[in-house]
């Protein structure tokens, strides 16, 4: 993430092979995942306002997805988020937003595993969770360390595999979603739901909090942009329609549970008919697999997909997962050359030549978390210490909890850091820049604030304290996971001599040439250099 | 295969509008309830336009 030193022999570098299609998909696969854990939760938590709690997180993610398309066709640079803060904030903040980061990507690997396995318990059902609580966690755990060896023998899903499943995605949640709308969507009983169900200020925080982690993972396009030809042209064009996506798929599935007519009836033990999205709260089980219950019950496209909607979840969980492992260790790796971690993040398995350290560090981290989660299932005693420290939170519960403060925590810096980038670097090209921008004039060049940016930060921000203030776990283990590793990086600093509260030195100009020249687009690399001579003669002739 | 793709497309904003034009309808009692119900058609019609508007620019850069 910081600018490497550049040395005699050029190093190798990432092959530029992914196409939009790959672009797309890569992000999909990523993203696209969340709604598969995210609907069943809000729904239990917002009941009647789920699709008020989706949209209001959904206009927040629409901005966001606007930033990081923006710094990634900017800056197409595999560092993501903390490298653009590294960039516009400076060491401590990018280390504080890195170290958010991976958080959110350890609690992915957890988190997607969990919810892989719940989706697979939908046609095999020894793996319920509530039936069989040890076979749901070791089969969680295996499948985290299992990720953890093939991650660590360098073997990753190809980014054809990933547009194969984001393709099939795509078409069959299109299906699920256009025969649902056509034959079980009542726009009355959607209202009237939202009418008698509406749910109470304290909930409706809860589940817009729940509501952002149907879209965590934008972090994958400025990881793909190093390896996309062209990433300032191809970038915004695929951003634009997986932003749309992920949105329609969002709001599409919580107004469909709001208002839709099930097809087989819904009855509760006393024999009452329920609406569909009754079945949810205070049901872990099926909070887990919300779209393969839905999918279910949509009028005859729902036959065939209560069949293959569960392995199509469980897949693209799997993808999300394994994105969590190789995220995770990657971050730690690029974070730990930039001096922002200690250096035994850098080290390579001398067969594999994988930083081996960092996966087996943040799995076995994902492990802890999992047996965390775990807890009050397999042993019911340490429920009345859940019940009395965390107001009884599920397993699922708490790996949301972290998720969610985990994204709203980097977000927020990212949206700073757009802002900061835009004053402290005006003369970087941007192909695509946000719409929308207040003019100023910042050491004698011109530049925009970016409006929507700032509403966008408010808007995570208050998403921030929505979820300090709703989850009893993510106030007290998310501080204290920036809490702890601060200490840690203020101690490293000071052990490699290094500036603890400010900056190293670092030829941001320098690299975000090299960026440029590897990346294709040569017209941009001109237009930097000439964007900074301009500046030069300006300076000196001010002088 | 882009005919397909065009047709996707324009298969979007036809359902976005059906999905708006059928809450609007029940807009006088519901209010802001239909709000996102509405956001969710007009992001459907936007993403088929963007589509379209890609694929006529892609014809015509072949055209030139």
């Amino acid at each position: 993430m910081a600018q490497p030193p550049i040395p005699q022999t050029r190093p190798p570098q990432l092959r530029r092979a992914v196409t939009p299609w790959g672009s797309f998909s890569w992000g999909y696969s990523d993203v696209g995942a969340d709604i598969f854990i995210g609907l069943g939760l809000v729904l239990a938590a917002a009941a009647g306002a789920s699709n008020v709690a989706f949209l209001f997180a959904g206009i927040v993610y629409v901005c966001i997805g606007l930033a990081y398309t923006e710094l990634a066709a900017a800056y197409p640079f595999a560092g993501g988020g903390p490298y653009f803060v590294l960039r516009g904030l400076g060491d401590v903040f990018g280390f504080i937003a890195g170290w958010a980061v991976l958080l959110d990507f350890t609690i992915d690997i957890t988190i997607f595993a969990w919810s892989c396995i719940d989706y697979s318990s939908q046609l095999l059902p020894m793996l319920v969770g509530s039936a069989h609580p040890w076979v749901h966690f070791l089969a969680v755990l295996g499948l985290i360390v299992a990720l953890c060896f093939l991650n660590v023998m360098g073997v990753r899903e190809s980014t054809a595999f990933n547009g194969i499943v984001a393709g099939i995605d795509v078409l069959s949640e299109t299906a699920i979603l256009c025969f649902g709308f056509l034959f079980a969507f009542r726009p009355e009983l959607l209202i009237h739901t939202m009418q008698a169900s509406w749910p109470s200020p304290y909930h409706l925080m809860l589940g817009t909090s729940l509501a952002i982690i149907s879209f965590v993972g934008l972090e994958s396009i400025s990881q793909a942009a190093q390896e996309t030809y062209r990433p300032a042209s191809v970038i915004p064009r695929t951003s634009v329609a997986l932003i749309l996506t992920i949105l329609i798929f969002a709001l599409a599935y919580s107004n469909l549970a709001l208002g839709m007519q099930p097809w087989h009836p819904i009855l509760d033990a006393h024999g009452h008919h329920l609406q569909f999205w009754q079945i949810f709260p205070h049901d872990q089980d099926n909070q887990g697999k919300a779209v393969a219950l839905l999918a279910a019950q949509v009028p005859y496209w729902g036959a065939l997909a209560s069949l293959y909607v569960p392995v199509l979840g469980a897949i693209l969980l799997l993808i999300s997962s394994n994105s969590g492992v190789f995220g995770s260790s990657r971050i730690a790796y690029s974070m730990s050359r930039a001096d922002l971690l200690p250096s035994i993040f850098q080290r390579i398995h001398a067969r594999f030549r994988t930083p081996a350290v960092s996966i087996f560090a943040f799995c076995g981290l994902a492990a802890v978390t999992l047996m965390f989660a775990a807890l009050p299932s397999l042993f019911p005693r340490a429920m009345s210490l859940y019940v009395r420290l965390f107001h009884g939170e599920s397993g699922l519960d708490f790996l949301a909890d972290l998720y969610a403060f985990g994204a709203a925590t980097s977000y927020s810096f990212v949206f700073v850091a757009l802002i900061a980038l835009r004053l402290v670097d005006p003369f970087s090209p941007r192909k695509f820049k946000i719409p929308v921008n207040w003019p100023v004039r910042f050491r004698g060049e011109n530049t925009g604030i970016p409006i929507i940016g700032i509403f966008g930060f408010i808007g995570i921000f208050s998403i921030l304290v929505f979820t300090l203030m709703t989850h009893p776990i993510g106030r007290i283990a998310g501080p204290a996971w920036l809490a702890l590793g601060f200490i840690l990086y203020l101690i490293y600093r000071r052990h490699r001599g290094l500036p603890l509260f400010r900056s190293q030195k670092h030829d941001w100009q320098r690299h975000q040439m090299e960026i440029l020249r590897t990346s294709g687009d040569l017209e941009l690399l001109d237009q930097y250099t000439a964007n900074l001579k301009a500046a030069a003669e300006r300076k000196k002739a001010g002088a | 295969m882009l005919m397909l793709r065009a047709g996707f497309a324009a298969g979007f904003v036809v359902f976005g509008s059906i999905v708006v034009v059928r809450l609007l309808a029940f807009a006088p009692q519901a209010g802001f309830k239909i709000v996102p119900g509405v956001v969710l058609g007009l992001a459907m019609i936007g993403l088929g336009v963007h589509r379209i508007a890609l694929i006529v620019r892609r014809l015509r850069n072949a055209d030139a």
